[in-house]
């Protein structure tokens, strides 16, 4: 009998020896773990407003909020260093405002919420914030707060002042990042009657510009005027990575359009193309649009769409593609590429073909 | 019985502060070079039949051109970069790497080969989209025409290059580009 304690005693002090070392010393740093979790509705004016409150054993929290870029409805936040508790894993809530939520392991520290929203992150208002304890609720907790619409803003319509073949159904609340290629102290391609790339490019990018927006869209431009994106003496990559950046500094960003003009060695090449890399479906979706719409309007030969490891589509989180308008290195197409006629008829065309896309495209 | 008792509890102990122990960084993988495992030996002239990828003129297909090197001294590989430089006279092809660009060295490591190119085949290049991908994969493809040669990196004066004209991302080893050949 002494022998089956002594032997007992043993056993529960190599438990408590293994269980000190295995969740004491492997677990330095302190995580934060869901202590509740509550959901409220309530009206302000007009709108309607859902409130979610996540309750947290610490009071401080790194988070990062984020729109799925492939599902308009859908908001992500990311609780860093944070275990998901008790709480359900998925979550259904008022149906009107926003459907239902979940909760996800993500880069094996981190939490993902996704909370899906009724319409959409452009309809839709959001804001994340920390709430502190207070009087009632003696803990700090992730708030998220979504409206069943957008502030009311003053109502301009400027699709009135258009003329009718510029006007494009589908954009309107889209955001849509205009990269226009080259600029600064990098010309791009310079053709046989000394044309220009980096010129050519950014008055396509800036017509592009005035449809989209008079159209309701989002319009975030890489450069306005004849700069360097990143500023002058910067590396090829930081440079590239500037253009990129203007997508991802702006969580609604939906689609990056990159405009350039195509050159090759030999004068003869000629022809319009477009280029994505297939992150997803929706990439080549993309191209495929604007490249129809471009061999309308320009009558020129179709190159097609094609994949390639370019810089600044391989780096984009949203659907990317670049553009190469026609051979600025061909003399016939480097003349139309100087006439402004022919660079309104590419911006008018490469627009269609966003509309198209957002018209047509999976979500 | 009591000496294996404490026997078997240290056992559980070790297990357990090694099982909770940092994983280390498995053994790197030894990066030691393949060498220069495309060095002929032989000092007298060999001939070797290597093939060279140009783009045609309108830039729609890369076509190869076999031709017949003479390897002295060098590398095959040396030899059919050379070669390439020196161009094609066929009419329908277009030589796409510029003129005066030299090749300063080329070196093995594992499947991947290191070509170091002089500075003016950047600063002599026009550059699109096209001509980045001709030029670009043209060297690419005539090195990965030697089975071994898997990758091939592109430097320029000794350097890594981000990109040739702002179009390809040129700072990691290129892969055969088959998407150029019909």
């Amino acid at each position: 009998m002494k022998q089956l304690i002594w032997k007992f005693t043993l056993a529960a002090l190599c438990m408590v020896i293994f269980l000190a070392v295995g969740t004491g010393s492997c677990q330095a740093l302190p995580r934060n773990e869901i202590t509740s979790f509550h959901y409220s509705t309530y009206k302000d004016g007009d709108r309607n407003w859902l409130k979610i409150e996540i309750g947290l054993d610490r009071d401080k929290l790194d988070f990062e909020v984020s729109a799925n870029p492939d599902r308009q409805n859908q908001l992500w936040v990311l609780m860093k260093n944070t275990d998901s508790g008790d709480v359900k894993k998925d979550i259904g809530l008022d149906r009107k405002i926003a459907r239902y939520m979940t909760f996800r392991k993500k880069n094996k520290k981190d939490l993902q919420v996704m909370v899906a929203v009724d319409k959409s992150l452009d309809e839709q208002e959001c804001r994340v914030y920390l709430s502190p304890p207070d009087k009632k609720i003696k803990e700090t907790r992730l708030v998220i707060e979504i409206a069943d619409s957008k502030a009311p803003e003053p109502v301009k319509d400027e699709k009135t002042n258009l003329p009718e073949d510029e006007i494009l159904n589908n954009v309107a609340g889209a955001t849509i990042v205009v990269d226009a290629g080259h600029g600064g102290s990098d010309t791009g391609a310079i053709g046989p009657n000394y044309l220009k790339e980096k010129d050519v490019t950014l008055n396509i990018a800036l017509e592009m510009c005035r449809i989209l927006k008079g159209n309701g869209a989002r319009v975030l431009m890489s450069r306005y005027t004849d700069v360097d994106v990143f500023g002058p003496y910067a590396t090829d990559r930081q440079e590239l990575q500037a253009r990129v950046d203007v997508a991802h500094n702006d969580p609604l960003s939906d689609i990056f359009v990159s405009i350039h003009c195509n050159a090759f060695t030999s004068p003869e090449a000629n022809g319009t193309g477009t280029y994505y890399y297939p992150h997803s479906y929706n990439d080549s979706a993309l191209a495929q649009f604007i490249q129809s719409e471009m061999v309308q309007a320009t009558g020129l030969r179709d190159r097609g769409i094609s994949s390639a490891r370019f810089y600044v589509l391989r780096n984009s989180r949203i659907p990317a593609v670049l553009v190469e308008t026609a051979f600025i290195s061909n003399p016939h197409e480097e003349q139309m590429l100087s006439e402004s006629r022919c660079q309104h008829a590419m911006a008018l065309a490469i627009c269609r073909g966003i509309n198209a896309y957002f018209g047509n495209r999976i979500k | 019985m009591k000496k294996l008792l404490i026997a078997l509890m240290l056992v559980c102990m070790i297990f357990s502060i090694a099982g909770c122990a940092k994983e280390e960084p498995s053994p790197a993988t030894s990066g030691k070079s393949a060498g220069i495992s495309g060095e002929v030996n032989k000092q007298e002239a060999e001939d070797i039949k290597v093939k060279l990828y140009f783009p045609n003129n309108d830039a729609s297909e890369m076509v190869a051109v076999e031709k017949t090197v003479k390897v002295t001294g060098t590398t095959k590989y040396k030899a059919a970069i050379e070669a390439l430089l020196a161009g094609t006279t066929d009419k329908k092809l277009t030589n796409v790497i510029p003129k005066k660009t030299k090749l300063l060295g080329a070196e093995v490591v594992k499947d991947t080969i290191k070509l170091n190119f002089s500075k003016e085949l950047i600063d002599d290049f026009n550059g699109g989209s096209t001509g980045e991908e001709m030029l670009v994969g043209s060297i690419v493809n005539t090195m990965t025409e030697f089975p071994e040669i898997k990758k091939v990196h592109i430097l320029v004066e000794g350097k890594t290059v981000d990109t040739i004209k702002g179009h390809m991302d040129t700072s990691v080893p290129l892969t055969r580009m088959k998407e150029l050949l019909k």
